[in-house]
């Protein structure tokens, strides 16, 4: 057996184990095929490594010394921070994205807003955003991108504060269901499709899971501060509260070309909230989740709670306060818009009055999400173009 | 021993930014120095590893275990998508009557030319090979172990000397032809 190029090469380039190196020098010793073959590698190696040394910058052409790349480096960062879009844009483009993600992402998002501290991690999606509370009417509270801490988009902090703080539990892994019977097995409720719709409903059951923390509320303030939102209160009594949310199984319906290639979507380079990437433009989906719970401490007080959150969301304190004597925190689940390219008003869908939240139009449509809530389930039907059908659609759910 | 919350928030908030900069003081010179061999060229190479590190603090690996291997790759995918979209650039700089020259460098202007024409000839030897190849030559003459290497093309440390041995072969016969061109 004759040595192997590799072999000979580790070798030459002292990178063997003392084992393996005696064993390749008592091999060369005595094969003359081997030594030979040796040369030729070993000459060869030396001419590429004479070739490629001509890239090896001189003495006298020096680089930068790292103290001064850092701070060019810190300026870029700064510049990019800039241009990076707010997590609240991210956020606004997910809601349309239509890309089913495990409840885990929502928990995060559910907590969020259960103390009021500030955005959803990027991957959150929307229709799984309804479960606040035991929801059973949604307001839409305009929100100027501009007034929002500019850090909300880029703290990292947040993102950790979550990982450090909140436990999540998942019920298991997203499972097909071959028909409504089946899926409404499944889910444990009775699911609804629409009468009205060609094609084929492709069924999938979300599998249900449960968030919960214990408020630190040094922490959330710690939070607040970091995002240069420190003038906002949150109610002492926040602090050692146990908070859970239970979000239910969830079934959605997918109809038309909704692949979500996440392998497209983490190539380097690609943006995985633009919508130009995302495969499967032509897909409408409808979810439906029974209403979760949220436990939180009888006496927390939420007017208090929701006051701060709609700071957070840019309002001052008098628009917040006046805003939130209309709400009923206990059933009412708060849906911020931007309010420069969001709209939204209300419509009567599948018997009861519903949300309709549309994006400005864009290749291939326009963009809509229509939310409502009835017999204690939250429906979001989301898609792409005409409203008129997706409201029949909608109304002739059986 | 507990630490109190505001402690354990700003430990947890400087332990992230730490790693950073722990790393960005170690690897700034390699992954710079990295660039210029590939690029001969100081500003860009600055704005290349700058533009690395930028992703590694916007957009870090999950995996966190490797992030030197991470960096190296990312770099040297930047370098070569550069010298690519240089010898497009050069290509229509030529035809239409002008050719910029590389950064200057001391020397009497024979060697400096002698040398700049191999260094060109080399790059676009790089260049020419598949990515992984170019990388795994680069990477080497750039003082990485095979250990490193390995971490940073993610292939088994024992096959490096297999994988640099044909890099070698490739390298030679192709740049040959360039020379003879």
């Amino acid at each position: 057996m004759h040595l192997k190029d590799g072999e000979i090469k580790a070798f030459q380039d002292g990178e063997l184990s003392s084992v393996e190196r005696q064993r390749v020098e008592s091999h060369l010793e005595r094969c003359e095929q081997c030594r030979a073959r040796s040369g030729v590698l070993s000459e060869r190696a030396q001419r590429v490594h004479h070739y490629l040394s001509s890239l090896t910058p001189d003495l006298l052409e020096t680089p930068q010394p790292a103290k001064l790349a850092r701070a060019r480096l810190e300026k870029r960062i700064t510049q990019s921070e800039k241009e990076r879009k707010p997590m609240w844009e991210k956020f606004t483009t997910t809601i349309f994205s239509r890309r089913a993600r495990p409840a885990l992402a929502a928990l995060a998002v559910l907590l969020l807003l259960a103390v009021a501290l500030a955005f959803p991690p990027v991957q959150a999606i929307a229709e799984s955003f309804l479960g606040l509370f035991r929801v059973q009417q949604v307001a839409v509270v305009p929100v100027s991108m501009d007034s929002l801490p500019e850090q909300l988009g880029s703290s990292s902090t947040l993102e950790t504060f979550i990982s450090n703080q909140v436990d999540f539990e998942s019920y298991g892994e997203a499972e097909a269901a071959v028909s409504v019977e089946d899926a409404s097995a499944k889910a444990n409720f009775p699911v609804r499709l629409p009468a009205a719709s060609d094609g084929d409903w492709k069924l999938e059951v979300q599998p249900g899971g449960k968030m919960s923390m214990k408020v630190n509320l040094k922490l959330a303030q710690a939070v607040l501060e970091e995002i240069g939102r420190s003038d906002i209160q949150l109610p002492q009594d926040l602090d050692g509260a146990d908070v859970s949310v239970d979000v239910p199984v969830a079934v959605q319906a997918s109809l038309g070309d909704c692949r979500f290639d996440p392998e497209q979507a983490n190539q380097p380079g690609v943006d995985p909230d633009d919508p130009s990437t995302w495969v499967g433009k032509e897909c409408t989906t409808l979810i439906q989740m029974p209403s979760p719970d949220i436990t939180a401490p009888a006496d927390l007080n939420l007017d208090e709670l929701g006051v701060a959150f709609l700071q957070l969301m840019g309002m001052n304190p008098q628009e917040a306060a006046d805003f939130a004597k209309n709400i009923n925190w206990q059933t009412t689940f708060v849906l911020p818009i931007p309010r420069e390219n969001t709209t939204s008003r209300t419509v009567t869908v599948d018997g009861v009055e519903g949300t309709l939240i549309q994006r400005p139009r864009q290749r291939g449509g326009t963009p809509y999400v229509l939310i409502w809530i009835k017999n204690d389930t939250v429906y979001s039907l989301g898609g792409v173009g005409n409203i008129s059908q997706a409201i029949q659609m909608a109304d002739s759910l059986k | 021993m507990t630490l109190t919350a505001e402690k354990a928030y700003s430990k947890m908030k400087q332990d992230s930014e730490t790693d950073f900069e722990v790393i960005f003081k170690e690897q700034w010179n390699r992954i710079h120095a990295l660039l210029f061999r590939m690029l001969g060229d100081w500003a860009e190479a600055e704005d290349l590893a700058l533009d690395t590190f930028l992703r590694l603090y916007h957009r870090p690996p999950r995996d966190r275990r490797n992030l030197n291997g991470w960096l190296y790759r990312v770099a040297t995918r930047m370098g070569l998508n550069a010298i690519r979209s240089r010898n497009r650039r050069q290509r229509y700089e030529q035809e239409s009557g002008f050719e910029r020259l590389e950064s200057s460098s001391p020397g009497n202007p024979a060697q400096i030319f002698e040398r700049e024409q191999e260094r060109k000839r080399v790059r676009q030897t790089l260049q020419g090979m598949q990515e992984r190849t170019a990388q795994i030559l680069i990477l080497r003459h750039s003082g990485l172990s095979y250990a490193e290497i390995a971490e940073t093309i993610g292939v088994s440390p024992r096959s490096v000397g297999t994988l640099l041995a044909r890099a070698e072969a490739e390298f030679e016969s192709r740049f040959r032809k360039i020379e003879g061109d």
